[in-house]
């Protein structure tokens, strides 16, 4: 475990970020970078201010004052360097698997058989085959989010921006899902950040965890949980550091629990 | 006091009496022309209008209250009116239309519209949806199960408007037929034009609903989030 990311390539960094809605404060002063390659977790109970951030950084939510680039570039709005994955996955109801998961590409203006051949290959790579005419009232929360995980691999972007993305999806298919973005994070070389609540989530998936606190909102604490990201991914959750970090975390966070 | 209300059977043969001897058509060809120009001119500019005022909160303060009150105004008292300054011909007949059909189109879009679930709009935007595929790719499809609704009570309105239009304005067509009969007091004739208008309207709207789930198969089925 280290603090020590200055000589890491950031793909995404934020600087003295300010965000309020109204009186009300969202951000102050937030600092934050994001090692390329690397799966960062936003973790912090809610009001925090984590998908604020995570809006700001996809280009939905202009931020007050700071700054914040992607690749060196300046962040002004949604840009093709990142994609975004919904907690309420966001899918087309009158839409088929097929056309959800070539929507970001079809707003690009790829064409039909091209964009169709693109999400064809993700929508197997997420375990979908056979649902490509499916429309998403027929599929499980766990297939949808997958539909919605398969719009944002197929854009081919460098950054991943998941807003609590297993939050609306039942425990056991969570579980996979934690297992499955492991294994992403280690074959895609893409940029993750993942917004969650969930403490052993957080702690599972993450190469950094950056504890973010309200009142003000500001990261109070950056965590690398380095120890076992060599582990095979079912053994993570009965490693002793693992477990060391979870309860420390708890142990942080649970004052401004009410 | 029965003699003004025929049996159904009296009413059907009068009502093929009229469709045989061809007033039925002659009739409708009247009819028809303020309903069909009333009911497309609503359509279109309802559905635009409705489209404005629901994505701009500025044509909303301005125009919203305009069909609140063409939804409300007592329509009848107003049609002298509209003949004074229209006179008695199609354009005035094609106003009563309107007014009957477009509020509630307009209304129903503008919600609809207002209704869009955030997060599709948003993911619109991340993917990098311009201004014009959003609405079209996303909110229109979005609002199109509760603009249709308003189509449906806005065409049905729009019938409603059609004969009033005739009976208050100038006794042609159906409108004829109805106040001709009752003056003469046949009255299965009379039931039989008010009859064949409403036929006509149930076919009409069922012609819309398959037009919509044609048009948007799967909406119906709710979002998924949900």
């Amino acid at each position: 475990m280290s603090n020590n990311t200055n000589d890491i390539d950031n793909a995404v960094t934020v600087s003295n970020v300010y965000k309020n809605y109204g009186d009300v404060e969202a951000l102050r002063d937030l600092s934050l970078d994001f090692p390329r390659g690397q799966l960062t977790s936003l973790l912090g109970p809610s009001g925090c201010g984590k998908t604020t951030l995570l809006k700001i950084i996809a280009g939905l939510l202009p931020a007050d004052s700071g700054e914040i680039t992607v690749n060196s570039q300046p962040v002004t709005g949604p840009g093709p360097d990142r994609a975004f994955v919904f907690q309420d996955f966001a899918l087309l109801p009158w839409a088929t698997v097929m056309r959800n998961v070539a929507f970001g590409l079809e707003l690009r203006g790829v064409n039909q058989s091209e964009r169709e051949a693109i999400a064809e290959k993700y929508i197997g790579d997420v375990g979908l085959k056979g649902f490509e005419n499916s429309y998403p009232h027929e599929l499980s929360g766990g297939m949808r989010q997958r539909v919605g995980l398969a719009r944002a691999l197929s854009v081919d972007a460098q950054v991943l921006l998941m807003d609590e993305p297993f939050s609306a999806v039942d425990e056991q298919t969570r579980r996979k899902f934690q297992e499955d973005l492991l294994n992403l994070v280690k074959n895609e070389n893409k940029t993750f950040i993942f917004v969650t609540h969930s403490i052993e989530e957080a702690v599972y998936v993450s190469d950094q965890v950056a504890i973010l606190l309200p009142r003000p909102s500001r990261v109070s604490e950056i965590i690398r949980p380095e120890g076992f990201r060599h582990k095979d991914a079912t053994s993570i959750r009965r490693d002793s550091e693992y477990l060391d970090i979870v309860d420390r975390i708890w142990a942080s966070l649970r004052t401004y629990v009410e | 006091m029965s003699y003004s209300f025929p049996t159904f059977v009296e009413t059907i043969t009068a009502f093929w009496v009229l469709l045989l001897d061809g007033t039925m058509f002659v009739a409708y060809g009247e009819t028809l022309k303020p309903l069909v120009v009333g009911v497309l001119i609503s359509a279109f500019l309802g559905i635009g209008i409705g489209l404005t005022i629901g994505l701009s909160k500025k044509f909303d303060w301005l125009l919203s209250p305009v069909f609140v009150v063409m939804q409300t105004a007592p329509l009848a008292a107003l049609i002298p009116l509209l003949v004074m300054i229209y006179g008695i011909g199609l354009t005035s007949k094609v106003f009563v239309v309107c007014i009957m059909a477009m509020p509630v189109i307009v209304l129903n879009t503008s919600g609809a519209v207002r209704n869009t679930p955030a997060s599709i709009i948003e993911m619109g935007q991340a993917f990098l949806g311009t201004k014009r595929d959003i609405i079209l790719k996303i909110i229109l499809p979005a609002a199109s199960p509760i603009i249709f609704a308003g189509l449906r009570l806005g065409v049905s309105a729009g019938f409603i408007g059609a004969i009033l239009a005739e009976l208050k304005i100038t006794p042609t067509g159906v409108g004829d037929i109805i106040s001709y009969s009752r003056s003469i007091a046949d009255y299965p004739s009379m039931y039989a034009a008010i009859m064949s208008i409403i036929l006509l309207a149930v076919i009409f709207l069922n012609v819309l609903e398959r037009i919509e789930n044609f048009l948007f198969k799967g909406t119906r089925q709710g979002y998924a989030s949900e």
